[in-house]
Order: structure tokens, then sequence, then C-alpha cells
């Protein structure tokens, strides 16, 4: 079909026709285009930013929305897992032990929606472009290796294996809080997942303009039928539920969020009940 | 004994904070706003207090603000309360003059050990 606004020609086949004539009609048909053409830009160009403003409207409604479901959500749970400890910090002799399991429970559960809140509201942070700070110059083998201190009781009390072959330094350029997140993330879901005496691998190299950072454990896995999903929010492996491993469902899909906004891939490769390994390569 | 002033609107959580540090053998006023924080400040003079950031009327920022500016209030040690956990509002906290801040949901037994360790800090 061709463009209606040009009356059946193209802006520059007039614009040639006009030029060509090189006589006063051909002129003031050129004019008469240039002078539509303008107008027609400029109602573009106004409906865009209308649009434009409308989305970023809508954007700070719903990141204003968040922040006030987590924060009232915030509340009443401090009371639940407030007096939880309180309960559960009496003295001995004041509760059966079946009371104790019960309190427990809630407790569990307490620190979940408290995760769920957290997660839900960090996605929607780095969704709306509020949680994109400042990238600055960083070390990734320092991003690294802060994660792996951070879990290493973990993993020691878990029983798994921590290696770590990371040929530092690895400068890139991106955001250290956002990207200790994802490492605490891959980490943290390896070892959750890898039963006793496994190991988790964490390997990070400058390869070809890039930095591979890998995260592999000998764990669980994930069903292969499942692992098209498994960077939607709220995904949990069905292996993962059977076995009550906690978690939000949420982790990898931030992961995914801020490795984008770092202009990164990541990708997953799992077989189930032999291990899983996670890929992510970001451009220098 | 240490006195230390809690204001919270929310009833359960001060009854909460309230238990806890007498437990922990502090000598406890309870308030349920920003006004009556600032009159028991005044009056009776607390070691510290524990504000809830968000309260109708005065919040635990202006509180905190107002206790700072006054020579008589300025040396009370303040730890905020506070549901919000945007980087903008802890320093909200701060730059209105507070020594600590603790995000809720917290522990019981954790707030107990924050204080504890601002006022050994203080005697310092």
């Amino acid at each position: 079909m061709r463009p209606a606004r040009t009356g059946g020609r193209s802006p520059a086949a007039a614009l040639l026709i006009g030029l060509a004539a090189g006589g006063a009609l051909g002129a003031l048909a050129v004019a008469h285009l240039v002078s539509r053409l303008d107008a027609e830009t400029d109602h573009l160009r106004r409906n865009e930013e209308q649009l434009l403003a409308r989305l970023a409207a809508l954007d700070a409604a719903k990141n204003d929305f968040m922040a006030t479901v987590s924060h009232e959500l915030r509340t009443p749970l401090t009371s639940i897992s407030g007096y939880v400890e309180l309960l559960r910090d009496s003295e001995p002799g004041e509760l059966t032990d079946a009371q104790r399991r019960m309190l427990e429970v809630i407790a569990r559960n307490a620190r979940r929606l408290r995760e769920l809140i957290e997660d839900i509201l960090t996605l929607s942070r780095i969704e709306s472009g509020g949680f994109a700070s400042e990238p600055g110059d960083l070390d990734l083998a320092e991003v690294i290796e802060r994660a792996v201190s951070a879990v290493a009781p973990t993993a020691d009390k878990a029983s798994v294996g921590l290696h770590c072959d990371v040929r530092g330094p690895l400068p890139i350029r991106g955001d250290g809080a956002q990207l200790d997140r994802v490492l605490a993330n891959l980490v943290g879901n390896a070892i959750k997942f890898t039963p006793p005496e496994g190991t988790v691998t964490i390997r990070a190299e400058h390869r070809d303009g890039h930095t591979l950072l890998t995260v592999s454990d000998t764990g669980m896995g994930i069903p292969a039928a499942e692992q098209t999903a498994l960077f939607d929010r709220f995904f949990r492996a069905t292996n993962a539920i059977r076995q009550a491993i906690p978690g939000t469902g949420l982790g990898l899909a931030i992961c995914q969020k801020i490795v984008d906004s770092h202009g990164g891939s990541i990708e997953v490769d799992s077989t189930e009940n032999v291990g899983t390994t996670v890929r992510i390569r970001l451009p220098d | 004994m240490t006195v230390v002033l809690v204001a919270d609107d929310d009833a359960d959580i001060r009854d909460l904070v309230a238990f806890k540090l007498e437990q922990a053998g502090f000598d406890v006023i309870a308030v349920e706003d920003g006004q009556a924080a600032l009159e028991q400040a005044r009056s009776r003079q607390p070691t510290l207090a524990v504000l809830d950031v968000s309260m109708p009327g005065l919040s635990g920022i202006d509180v905190c603000k107002m206790l700072r500016a006054d020579p008589a209030t300025a040396g009370i040690l303040i730890i905020m309360l506070t549901a919000r956990v945007q980087e903008q509002d802890v320093e909200g906290g701060f730059s209105a003059g507070a020594d600590d801040y603790v995000t809720k949901p917290f522990s019981p037994r954790e707030l107990v050990s924050r204080i504890q360790a601002l006022l050994s800090r203080a005697r310092a």
C-alpha cells in the first residue's frame, strides 16, 4: 500500500519530480508537500510525547503502588515474626515440643513471605529502571569473592564443597549492588539445590571481549520439560517443591533482568539428578 | 535503670518492642504518636528513643529533627524503625540525625542488641 499522506507518491519521488520539472508548479508542489510533511511529523511527535508521558505516569503509579504495598505488608509481618520470636525465646518447659514445631512453621512461613515481598519489590524496581543506579568500573572477581565469602558458612553447613576458578582481575562496567545480587542468587541456588557431599563450582574468565561466568552444581537439576519456564516469575521446579526446598521463584527472573540491563546474556543447562550450570556472559 | 522511649502508632508493634525492652531490663515509656513522643522526651529525658518513621501527624523523622534542634534533648540516642528500605528513606533518617535505623520486619532480639551496642558506644 502506498503512503496516503503524500498523495500516492513517496516524498522523495515527489521532490524529484518537482526538481526535474524545475518550473513554478514543481516548486509549489514541493513546498506544499514539505509543509504537509512537517505538519504530519509534528503531529506524530506530539502523539509520541503524550504516549511516553502516559507510560511514565503509569510506571510511576505502579512503582508507588509497589512501595506502598510492600510497606503495608511489612508492618503486620513485623508483628507476626516478632511475637513468634518472643514465644520461641520463652523458657524451656513453657511450651511442648509440638507447639515449638508449630512455631517453627509459622516462623519459616513468615520468612518466606518476607522474601517474597523483598523480591517483588526488587523486580518492580528493576523493571521501572529505579534500581539501575550508576554503572561503574568494577572487578567481577571481587564481586565473586564477596558472594563466596557470604555463602561459605551456608555451604559448610550443608556439607557442599565450594570451588572457585576465577582468573582475575576481570574488569567490567556494571552496577556492583546488582551484580552482588546476581552472584548471591546463583551461588545460593546452587548450594540450596545440591545434596550433602555435592560440589558447587564457580568459574570466571575473560574471553573474546566478554567476561564469562559459570556456576555449576551437582544438584537435583531441573526436569527437562520445565526448563523453558525457568525465567518466568514465580516458577518453581516440581522436584524443588516436592522436596520442600524454600524459594520465591523470583530469583532467576531478577538475575535475568539485571544481566539484560548490563547488555549480557544468561543461559541454563541442566539435567535432572545430575546438576545445573548457569552461564552468564557480560560485555566489556 | 536506662529509660527508653518507644513511639509507634501500631499498637501490636509498640507492645512487642515495649515487652522485649522491659524483658531486657529497660524502663520503657511507650507512646503512639510523634507529638506524645516529643512531650515525653522533653519531660522524661530518656537515654534512647526508638521512633517509627511513619506516624500520623509528626513523623519519626520530624520528631528526630526537633529533638536534635533542642539542646535539652539533642543528646538522646535515636533509633528509627522504618518499613521502607529504599535508600532515600534510610538517608532521610540519618540526615535527620538518627544514630541507627532498623527496617521492618525486624527481630526484637536484634533490636535489643542494636540498642545495647549504641548505649555502649555512647558510654565509651
